[in-house]
């Protein structure tokens, strides 16, 4: 009774000195988080912003003031530009086939009954499994003359593809890998929200005409995974946008820049060509894109509460 | 299947397993069109099985279930012409009140170009039908006084307002049958008593066929037409509320109707507490001779007594007050006798100064209305009271 009444603190009843200890003790307990938090997120992030006005170069002793110059560049260098585009069409493409592919994929595994555990387990292979590792499996399987995947066409007498060297398909093979990549992700978190669903939800459902198939997914299913559909489609988008090790792995950015998207382009820019000025400005831009899609969606999980 | 006899509710030798255990033996009665009847039974007792096999949303093993003398075996359990409120509600949250009551309707007479928001314009038919749903939402709360909140999602309802529209969703489907699965358990006990007697009130006035889980006797007794009592899968007794409370058929059903307590003294224990000039007429306990009678005498708090001398010639246990338990106007007085055996009478409260635990007095108990019970459980004999 006693505790239970001390731990509950009544700010109108607190007296001037017990508010000032308070807050002194709460500073305190937060000064080391906050610190961190500083030192290693909001100092960084606040130097891109500072470098990516500026003309800096890696090694260079000093660096000048260029204004909005580096942004410039990435709506006129073409190089920049077609990166740009690149990483708009691989999301536009990767992100609802993972997102919808996810949720189809977690239903279906959900109903699937005694093979649950090795479905689940299947589709979660890609997310543990090193990429890099993963990545000589998908050149053997997408190799030109020896793979699996022009023997398949060449069953279904379809021409052989270069998958990974033709400019046109490269992309959309990485694409395709993208999404066997993130697929297993997000099955797992649906299927975690599918469990979150009162069951006697369904069996009113089932009462009021809507038992199964589309009339349950759409009375039901789809509107109790609202929150859940939210949180997979902005990480996946987040990390369609940033995709990087596809690219590094499988292409290298080729053919011929075809594949180049902005994270590796930012790596080429910093890295290779030492163009710290250029590389922030790109750096910027992912992370304003990054920091609107995780407003939105707090902001539309606060709304619905 | 009783032929078409009009039957509210014909169940028929309903047997429910899952693997090894078996949740419903066999169970059989039948519900009169427009009489409320409640399956009282503790957790477990197969009460909330029965009711969801009526309503098809648990698979049966074997037997029969008529719902207005239609077979609804091959039938989806939206076709059943039946509606069920779960104790938990099930609105669903996503929805405002209006489209929750709308739903059932929405679900069964609009057509898969009909439910698309917009697109249903574009449909005579569609328009139409949303005209007439949006219309009889608009009946059905008016008649459960809903209507301030329709607009509002469940969540921002109390218990109350949440049954109530619980009950609405029910109503508007205009079912055969209405399931209620303890509707009321989720409510405080004076919001209980109020919407008890309203929801009685509601089901008289629209003669809905009515079946009621609770495992609440007091609930039982106060608005049902008849009661069934079912214990670990069997149905024990099936009768009015009057019947249940006179004659109860084993000790088992007794017991669980006399809560918080039911007496029950050994009949050779009785027979040698009879006091003094026995001689002349015989003991009757409940019509049964106590000279000849073997089992257990059950007596209600509400006929015993405790005196401080036992009545000549009737049978009176010697006792020792252990503790009182405050009820209001009447409250129950806990004793203990030379046996060791717990005992409880009701007596109205004034009276309670006069019983200080540690006192001693004579138990003593109204003949007629106590009732004796064979070892197996059930009535020693056949009788009427």
């Amino acid at each position: 009774m006693r505790a239970d009444h001390r731990a509950r603190w009544r700010p109108e009843l607190a007296t001037a000195p017990e508010i000032r200890h308070r807050r002194r003790l709460g500073a305190a307990l937060a000064l080391p988080a906050a610190l961190t938090l500083l030192v290693l997120v909001i100092g960084p992030s606040l130097a891109v912003l500072g470098l990516s006005v500026t003309d800096y170069r890696l090694g260079m002793p000093g660096a000048n003031w260029v204004g909005a110059a580096n942004y410039a560049a990435l709506a006129t260098d073409a190089g920049l530009r077609g990166s740009l585009a690149n990483t708009f069409a691989f999301v536009a493409v990767v992100a609802p086939l993972a997102v919808f592919g996810g949720l189809w994929v977690a239903i279906l595994v959900a109903g699937a009954g005694r093979a649950r555990g090795l479905a689940q387990t299947v589709f979660f292979l890609p997310v543990t499994a090193t990429l890099v590792a993963m990545a000589t499996a998908w050149e053997v399987l997408l190799h030109p003359s020896f793979g699996m995947a022009n023997a398949l066409l060449g069953v279904l007498g379809l021409p052989a593809q270069r998958f990974l060297s033709d400019p046109n398909l490269a992309l959309w093979t990485l694409a395709v890998l993208a999404v066997w990549k993130l697929l297993g992700y997000n099955v797992l978190l649906f299927l975690a929200g599918l469990a979150t669903i009162d069951r006697t939800l369904y069996e009113a459902a089932a009462l009021d005409g809507a038992e199964a198939g589309w009339r349950r997914f759409t009375l039901v299913t789809w509107p109790m995974l609202a929150p859940v559909t939210l949180f997979v489609t902005v990480i996946t988008l987040i990390r369609t946008f940033g995709e990087f090790e596809l690219v590094v792995v499988l292409t290298n950015g080729g053919p011929d820049g075809a594949t180049e998207m902005v994270l590796f382009t930012l790596y080429q820019e910093a890295f290779r060509y030492f163009d710290i000025g250029r590389a922030s400005a790109l750096a910027a831009v992912f992370l304003v894109f990054v920091m609107a899609l995780s407003l939105t969606q707090i902001w539309i999980a606060e709304r619905r509460r | 299947m009783t032929e078409r006899s009009a039957c509210g509710l014909t169940v028929e030798d309903l047997t429910v397993r899952y693997g090894e255990t078996t949740a419903l033996h066999g169970i059989g009665f039948v519900v009169e069109p427009g009489a409320l009847v409640s399956i009282l039974g503790p957790s477990g007792c197969g009460k909330s099985t029965l009711l969801r096999a009526i309503a098809g949303l648990e698979p049966v093993t074997s037997g029969h279930v008529a719902v207005g003398g239609r077979d609804v075996a091959p039938l989806r359990p939206a076709q059943r012409g039946v509606a069920f409120v779960f104790q938990s509600y099930a609105l669903y949250p996503h929805m405002t009140c209006r489209a929750n009551l709308a739903a059932p309707l929405v679900m069964t007479e609009l057509s898969a170009l009909g439910r698309v928001p917009l697109a249903w314009r574009l449909s005579s038919t569609a328009r139409r039908t949303r005209h007439s749903i949006a219309a009889r939402v608009e009946r059905t709360a008016a008649m459960l006084e809903i209507e301030p909140f329709l607009d509002r999602r469940p969540g921002a309802l109390s218990g109350g307002q949440r049954q109530r529209v619980a009950l609405g969703r029910a109503l508007i489907r205009e079912p055969d049958l209405f399931l209620l699965d303890e509707p009321l358990a989720n409510l405080d006990a004076a919001l209980r008593q109020t919407t008890r007697a309203e929801l009685r009130a509601l089901q008289r006035r629209l003669g809905a066929t009515t079946l009621f889980v609770t495992h609440d006797q007091a609930e039982a007794m106060a608005i049902s037409d008849r009661v069934i009592v079912m214990f670990d899968g069997r149905i024990a007794q099936v009768g009015t509320p009057d019947d249940l409370y006179r004659t109860p058929a084993t000790l088992q059903v007794a017991r669980f109707l006399s809560q918080p307590h039911l007496n029950e003294i050994p009949a050779d224990v009785l027979r040698d507490a009879i006091g003094i000039a026995t001689a002349g007429r015989p003991i009757a306990v409940g019509g049964v001779p106590l000279r000849g009678a073997t089992g257990i005498v059950a007596v209600r708090p509400e006929h015993a007594e405790i005196r401080e001398a036992a009545r000549p010639g009737l049978p009176g246990l010697p006792v020792t007050v252990t503790e009182a338990e405050h009820g209001g106007a009447d409250s129950h007085l806990y004793l203990r006798d030379a046996g060791g055996r717990r005992l409880a009478v009701r007596l109205p409260s004034e009276r309670l100064p006069d019983w200080p635990a540690g006192r001693a007095g004579v138990f003593g108990f109204r003949l007629d209305a106590a009732r004796v019970f064979g070892d197996a459980g059930g009535p020693s004999r056949a009788m009427a009271s």
